[in-house]
């Protein structure tokens, strides 16, 4: 048995691994990318003697001159910056936004709070018109199982209008 | 231009390198040749389109020959290109982000002019091919990226263990480890279910 694996393309493989890898780069073989055209590869020297040539005709200088420059402008940016920043006005507070509208869903609201909202839009703005005027024929009216019985109100532009007394209306 | 001749097609690596720093363009053009094949399908496999694997294998030779104080001779100069070539490849690919396998061998389209091999002469052979390649390329992406760079450079390159150990600066054994995976992983990708 060979035991010179470490340059030997095959390695120390049992046989079923070395059926399974010789599948692969059968495979891999079988499925090669095909080669591009002479053309392509003629450009593509082209470019890459063009690039070396650039590469050895930019002149070697010192790196440092240009170092200690670059750090010496940037020490004084870092300096104007940190002075304006002590100077600058105080910035007054505003909303920190944590959510976006879109990322709100408003379940239920009560129609007195919807002011009180400071993202997303309420689902009704303003009043909820259920039935214009003239949308209602009134038949009969009972009272209610707390023997509350609303008053209506035949007369007026916007009759009939039914209202329901609350509790505290009736102190 | 001096014409090619028989003695620097047969010249080693070592000769053509020494030629070309003196400045001669034939020892380039005869480096390039022995090794734009090589460096194209492992930049192909691990990039999975022909675009992707042409830029790299051109940045590959450019750093290869702008940094060969790097290589100084440890190692072969196949070894240290597909070094350099593996890590331009795996540096486009974060940037631009892989791409499927081209779609467009699937339907014979290309997007520069290439050649066919003359063994494959059936249109429906030709189809054949071009689909296994593209399952092979999917398989392959789905390989961890070490696993994926280890099975290319053996499998595709020809590569032996030491070599591969070489061109990754990680041990005979990793290389080892990181293939019994990747073949078990392929086998599986590959399996019809």
């Amino acid at each position: 048995m060979d035991m010179n694996w470490e340059n030997d393309t095959s390695g120390p493989l049992n046989r079923e691994q070395q059926i399974e890898e010789d599948g692969l780069k059968a495979l891999m073989r079988a499925t090669a990318p095909v080669e591009p055209h002479e053309a392509v590869w003629s450009h593509m020297l082209a470019q890459v003697e063009q690039r070396l040539q650039s590469s050895r005709a930019q002149p070697t200088t010192s790196r440092w001159p240009w170092l200690a420059g670059g750090a010496a402008a940037a020490a004084v940016l870092l300096g104007a910056w940190l002075l304006q920043s002590f100077r600058s006005t105080p910035v007054l507070d505003e909303p920190f936004p944590v959510a976006t509208a879109a990322e709100i869903e408003i379940l239920s609201v009560n129609g007195a709070d919807t002011h009180t909202l400071v993202v997303g839009n309420p689902p009704v703005e303003g009043a909820l018109e259920l039935l214009g005027p003239g949308d209602v024929t009134l038949f009969s009216v009972e009272a209610a199982p707390d023997e509350m019985v609303p008053e209506i109100r035949f007369h007026g532009p916007n009759s009939p209008m039914i209202w329901a007394h609350l509790d505290h209306e009736n102190e | 231009m001096a014409v090619m001749t028989a003695p620097l097609a047969m010249s080693s690596d070592e000769l053509l390198l020494a030629a070309w720093a003196k400045g001669d363009r034939d020892a380039l053009d005869e480096l390039f040749k022995r090794y734009r094949s090589v460096a194209y399908r492992v930049a192909y496999r691990l990039l999975g389109n022909e675009a992707d694997a042409l830029d790299a294998v051109q940045e590959g030779f450019v750093k290869a020959l702008t940094h060969l104080s790097g290589f100084q001779g440890r190692s072969s100069f196949k070894t240290w290109l597909l070094r350099v070539v593996s890590n331009a490849s795996l540096d486009l690919g974060r940037q631009r982000g892989r791409r499927e396998a081209v779609s467009l061998d699937a339907f014979g389209q290309k997007e520069r002019e290439t050649v066919e091999p003359p063994v494959l002469p059936d249109p429906a052979a030709r189809l054949e091919r071009a689909d296994l390649r593209q399952q092979l390329q999917q398989a392959l992406a789905k390989l961890p990226e070490a696993q994926r760079r280890t099975f290319v450079l053996h499998a595709e390159a020809d590569l032996s263990y030491r070599e591969v150990a070489d061109v990754l600066g990680i041990s005979i054994g990793t290389v080892m480890s990181r293939l019994y995976y990747a073949r078990q992983k392929l086998r599986s990708f590959l399996t019809p279910e």
